[in-house]
């Protein structure tokens, strides 16, 4: 590329290019009207300052990814999604991300406090958690023969709080089968929730051979037996139980 | 505190004022000499060191890159400086090893330019100079008519290939419609409506290069027939640097 030199100043030279570029570029003791090649070009401010503009909006988006993926980070592995209350005698409170990983323990009474001393259970799962905990509080003496196990669970969703209560339940008493009797109840969380409140037969969810007063004919409580009320089935007594019904009658 | 405020109120004024650019790079001289001798670890020779030609085109980028924001001018003058020299080093170590033509050889010191058959017609080639000086001269003069200079130019030149594209476009209808160009010369005013509407150009791009397409447009008219010559293909006798 050839350029010419068209202005001559005290610090640099405007050259043409032979595409009709016009650039600044060192002044070499040129003259006007000299044919140059190879000068050294001034880094226009222009292209400087775009150049700098480009970086800072590339920054600008690079942190807005940074941002957006620590807020997604933060929801699924450090925000509390659900917790846990575990009570035997000590009470212990499990905060649970999205992903059911225990992200804080903290011992809800005195005896819940001595439990978890020494004890690191972040990033557990909660099952892995619970049994860690229940084998804790055996091996401390707060565990006995035909004790109590509550859980009461703190759940966004219906789904979430009946899958994990399933998951509770049936992972305890798999840990607990052959080594000791207990009960292990399951219940909704409350505001109002105490450690060690008796729980009412109505409000529980309960195993390992307790009466299951919430038999139902569907969910982690059916017992796969079903359940037929006296107007229809086998069970029928032939007498219409009228009232109360499932049913809406349309006259019209 | 009032030094500096003097200094920051002139690099301002020779942002937008070519000749206040001009009159600030020579206050400086020393400064920029000083900075020069520094990197090179003695005084420089000016007309022979182009260090010092480098350390001037980056006082005059610091002009134009400087703000309040930035903190002390000459601070920031002398890093950019600083930097342009070390650049500067780095693409001419990439010749180191080449033979220079001006590097005297043997005992008598005879330069291998001076043992080379010289080919040039020099009368011939300072004769085409001539002739390319006073057509530059006469374009500069003209394009002052116009409130422009080269300086302007080159500031006002489109750098992306989409613009230069855009540009040229509008300069092509312009080469095949005189009748604009006549406007051009009579008014001393780009007809931007009738180039926008003439080459599909959209309007806020030839107003927003509006000095290059003056002097794009000028070189068109008569009496630019080397400059034309050289946007067309290499201008013969040129000397190479």
């Amino acid at each position: 590329m050839k350029y010419m030199v068209v202005e001559c100043h005290v610090g640099y030279v405007v050259l043409l290019d032979e595409r009709g570029n016009f650039l600044k570029a060192a002044n070499f003791q040129y003259q006007l009207g000299q044919t140059v090649e190879n000068p050294v070009l001034m880094q226009s401010w222009a292209s400087l300052q775009k150049r700098r503009g480009r970086i800072a909006r590339l920054a600008a988006l690079a942190a807005c990814f940074v941002f957006a993926f620590g807020i997604l980070f933060y929801q699924l592995f450090a925000a509390v999604h659900s917790s846990v209350f575990l009570s035997i005698n000590p009470a212990v409170q499990m905060d649970l991300n999205r992903m059911g990983k225990v992200v804080r323990l903290r011992g809800v009474n005195a005896d819940g406090v001595a439990l978890l001393k020494g004890y690191d259970g972040e990033g557990l799962s909660q099952l892995d958690a619970a049994l860690q905990l229940v084998d804790r509080a055996a091996a401390m003496g707060f565990l006995e023969e035909d004790g109590q196990v509550s859980l009461a669970i703190d759940a966004p969703n219906e789904e979430l709080f009946q899958d994990y209560s399933a998951l509770l339940r049936s992972g305890i008493e798999g840990h607990l089968e052959g080594q000791t009797t207990v009960t292990v109840q399951v219940i909704r969380y409350t505001p109002d929730w105490q450690p060690g409140q008796p729980i009412s037969s109505s409000d529980a969810q309960t195993g390992s051979g307790g009466a299951d007063y919430n038999d139902t004919d569907y969910g982690p409580n059916s017992d796969g037996v079903t359940d037929y009320d006296t107007d229809y089935g086998p069970d029928s007594d032939g007498v219409t139980d009228y009232g109360d019904s499932d049913y809406d009658f349309d006259d019209g | 505190m009032d030094q500096e405020h003097s200094i920051v109120q002139q690099v301002y004024a020779a942002k937008n004022d070519v000749q206040a650019a001009d009159w600030l790079i020579r206050e400086y001289l020393p400064f920029i000499k000083a900075q020069t001798a520094k990197f090179l670890q003695r005084p420089p020779i000016e007309g022979q060191d182009d260090e010092l030609s480098i350390a001037m085109l980056a006082f005059y980028e610091a002009i134009g890159g400087y703000s309040r924001l930035r903190g002390n001018f000459l601070h920031y003058a002398a890093m950019l400086i600083r930097h342009r020299l070390i650049d500067f080093q780095r693409r001419e170590a990439r010749h180191r090893g080449h033979i220079s033509l001006h590097e005297p050889q043997g005992e008598e010191g005879v330069t291998l330019e001076d043992s080379l058959a010289d080919t040039k017609n020099h009368s011939e080639e300072f004769l085409a100079r001539r002739a390319t000086q006073t057509e530059i001269e006469d374009l500069t003069a003209q394009m002052w008519q116009f409130g422009v200079s080269f300086a302007d130019v080159a500031e006002n030149c489109p750098r992306q290939q989409r613009t230069l594209e855009a540009c040229r476009k509008a300069m092509e209808y312009a080469r095949e419609t005189p009748e604009l160009l006549e406007e051009l010369l009579k008014t001393k005013r780009l007809p931007i409506s009738w180039l926008s509407q003439g080459s599909g150009v959209d309007r806020k791009t030839l107003e927003r290069h509006r000095s290059y397409l003056v002097a794009l447009l000028l070189i068109q008219t008569n009496g630019y027939e080397i400059i034309r010559g050289h946007l067309a293909q290499v201008l013969k006798g040129g000397v190479k640097r």
